[in-house]
């Protein structure tokens, strides 16, 4: 594998060369809402911003057709939808989003039954990643084992100073530099240094939240005044899984009539009424505090527990999107005293929520230790 | 394993016959009609499948018949919502989309020389009937077979055309009841759990088996225990929306484990150690 410098003059170039090459996906500020879209010739990403909505979408679709179907003289005609995923870059994506895929394949590369439309996209992606040089109040990626500048997709890149360190971290990654040879030079000690300085510096800035482990939490399942109080103000919007890069819940339904149509795929959210809904009426899940209780246990117990990892990359999207202020961290914070799992001396209380800075302004380093993390 | 490489898109299979159990449950004969897809489609007692009705969508429903029936796969199946609906205006020559075997079936095997108890309710005797079957079709690899099965009325209990076939099985002690009898009925009434108790099995080298509603279930498991049955001679199927079938959806989990793939069978003991939704 390689490791070079990009001069920041030098970054418009390599995009054009990617660009001519391959669909280019990259951060991108938007009416209402920032998101990774396709980039052309000559555009400079937003390389400094966090999307509000993850590239999720780009590997595990929104709505995904899983076949057409025809009725004719001779019976049903199936027509699989494609497997072949279209080659394309992810540009810029954060280290934190980078993971959300390493998390999601889990699942979906399953050897017995895999999902082979998923695969095509992810199969046919390459992720280059850009590591944060600084941290957002919401941001916890420090406290489910990632980092800020954890080396995570084919490509990983870091600002250093008016300067882009690239490294290529798979086959795949190399392709995208080595075809692009000129644009680059060659990275000194000093440079992997100062960029290892800065990884570290934005890795202390950040709170650091202890979590309890799969097990302890399952424990609390049965505490409903806890889930009760947790989900208090929620309105079951299903913003949270919505932005969430590791949701990956899907509904299937069926557009068209019995004689010609299409079966479809597409995100649901376990915050709905319906999710869970059986015909006949019967609903396990019945009320709000339930789903959340599943949400959460999903990700912090029953996800690890099955895949030996936490189900959540702390991109803290769900905060910055929930329309009555529910913060993640409460749950983490609360289940830890609630478990007993807490340090000696710890007495967080869930009511605090609203005196909280959700605000994600990208700030230097030092000044986000300044600020703290508004935990 | 699965009979499409495609995990989510199904064969096309034939109904070759169907017919009216009760007046809200239609059982389907089904043929897969590519021949390598209905040779790799083996299912075990207690498996599933997701059956399609092409622009109504799909829904699980247990394979009912035994393994040892290769003719033809038979599903029992309900009338109430928008898939079954319009899979009870199909007969025979409509095509369905079938996918699976999904879930973990029964342990049939580790079951050898024991006796059973099969407790069913409603259409909760179409799960069990695979073993049920299945354990007549290898009688000898068996012990000796209860069945306590009942429903509503008469006229909601399914497969009476096999109660004659079944009641000539040596060592077979069959009771059917139903909650409310009416002017032709000359079998048993009263609850399932009530006429468990009076038929009273032992829990001695057995297994019991129980689907049907919850509120069945509840008391059923109840009784069991009182009888001295452990919770891990105690297997039960469970129920829950789901929309895949093979664990990817999200939806169908208790705790850790999914229906779908994990279950839909599961012993009380492994059902005591774990937190769910039910
Ligand atoms: C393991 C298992 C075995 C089953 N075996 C049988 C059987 O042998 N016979 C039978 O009649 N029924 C069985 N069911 C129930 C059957 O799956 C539902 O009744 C059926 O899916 C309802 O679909 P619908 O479209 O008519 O209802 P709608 O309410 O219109 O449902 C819409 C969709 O929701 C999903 N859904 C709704 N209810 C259920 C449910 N209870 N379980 C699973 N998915 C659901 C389906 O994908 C369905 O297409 C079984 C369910 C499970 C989980
Ligand atoms: S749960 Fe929230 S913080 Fe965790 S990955 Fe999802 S959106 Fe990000
Ligand atoms: S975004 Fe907030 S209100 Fe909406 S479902 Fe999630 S937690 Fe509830
Ligand atoms: S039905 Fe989709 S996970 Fe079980």
């Amino acid at each position: 594998m390689v490791t070079k410098i990009l001069s920041a003059g030098n970054l418009q170039a390599w995009l054009d060369s990617l660009v001519a090459a391959y669909q280019v996906y990259a951060p991108v500020e938007g009416e209402g809402a920032s998101s990774f879209k396709k980039i052309a010739k000559g555009q400079m990403p937003a390389m400094d911003i966090r999307t509000d909505t993850p590239p999720k979408g780009l590997i595990f679709k929104q709505v995904e057709k899983i076949l057409s179907f025809e009725v004719n003289p001779d019976g049903i005609t199936v027509i699989p939808g494609d497997e072949n995923g279209t080659k394309k870059i992810v540009f810029g994506i954060r280290p934190c989003d980078s993971r959300s895929f390493t998390l999601t394949d889990k699942p979906f590369f399953d050897p017995n039954l895999p999902e082979n439309q998923y695969m095509g996209h992810r199969n046919a992606s390459a992720l280059v990643t850009t590591a944060c040089t600084s941290a957002c109040r919401t941001c916890f990626c420090t406290s489910i084992g990632g980092a800020p500048d954890e080396k995570t997709g084919d490509v990983w890149m870091m600002d250093i100073d008016g300067k882009y360190l690239v490294e290529s971290l798979t086959d795949k990654g190399e392709e995208l530099i080595k075809a692009n040879e000129g644009l680059f030079s060659d990275a000194s000690a000093d440079d992997e240094a100062a960029a290892k300085r800065i990884g570290e510096e934005v890795a202390n800035s950040m709170p650091k939240i202890n979590i309890a482990d799969a097990k302890a939490l399952d424990a609390l399942f049965n505490d409903d005044a806890f889930w009760q109080k947790l989900t208090d103000k929620c309105l079951s919007c299903g913003a949270c899984t919505f932005v969430c890069p590791t949701c990956y819940c899907f509904d299937v339904r069926d557009e068209g009539n019995t004689r010609k149509g299409e079966r479809y795929r597409g995100w649901d959210s376990c915050m709905f009424y319906q999710y869970n809904r059986a015909a006949g009426g019967h609903n396990p899940r019945e009320f709000h505090w339930k789903r959340m209780r599943q949400r959460m246990l999903h990700k912090f117990s029953y996800f690890p527990e099955k895949y030996g990892d936490i189900d959540c990359v702390g991109c803290g999207r769900c905060i910055r999107s929930c329309p009555v202020s529910y913060d993640l961290r409460d749950f983490l914070e609360g289940s830890l005293a609630v478990t007993g799992a807490a340090p000696v001396g710890f007495e967080k209380e869930l009511s605090d929520v609203d005196t909280k800075d959700r605000s994600c302004e990208i700030k230097p380093a030092d000044e986000t230790v300044k600020t703290g993390g508004g935990l | 394993m699965t009979s499409a490489t495609k995990t989510l898109v199904p064969t096309i299979a034939t109904i070759i016959e169907a017919f009216d159990e009760t007046p809200d449950v239609k059982t389907f004969r089904v043929k897969i009609d590519d021949e390598a897809a209905a040779a790799a489609f083996k299912q075990r007692p207690g498996q599933v499948a997701e059956l399609s009705v092409f622009g109504a969508g799909e829904s699980v429903i247990s394979i009912t018949s035994s393994p040892t029936q290769t003719e033809y796969l038979e599903f029992s199946i309900k009338r109430c919502g928008v898939v079954t609906d319009y899979i009870h205006t199909m007969g025979a020559g409509d095509k369905l989309g079938i996918r699976g075997p999904y879930g973990n079936g029964f342990p049939v095997e580790s079951w050898k020389g024991k006796n059973l108890i099969i407790i069913g309710g409603g259409i909760g005797l179409a799960p069990v009937r695979s073993v049920l079957n299945y354990a007549i079709d290898n009688r000898d690899d068996f012990g000796h077979i209860t069945l306590v099965y009942g429903a509503r009325s008469p006229e909601d209990l399914v497969f009476k055309w096999e109660y004659e076939r079944w009641g000539a099985v040596k060592d077979l002690d069959m009771n059917i009841t139903v909650d409310c009898g009416d002017d032709k009925w000359s079998g048993k009434v009263g609850f399932v759990p009530t006429i468990l108790k009076e038929v009273a099995p032992s829990p001695e080298n057995a297994i019991a088996l129980t689907c049907g509603p919850p509120i069945m279930i509840k008391f059923v498991l109840q009784d069991l225990a009182e009888m001295n049955f452990t919770p891990e001679q105690i297997v039960t199927t469970l129920e829950g929306k789901m929309q895949c079938c093979v664990g990817l959806c999200g939806r169908c989990n208790i705790g850790s484990l999914f229906i779908c793939k994990d279950g839909p069978v599961f012993t009380l003991a492994q059902l005591n150690s774990l937190n769910g939704d039910f």
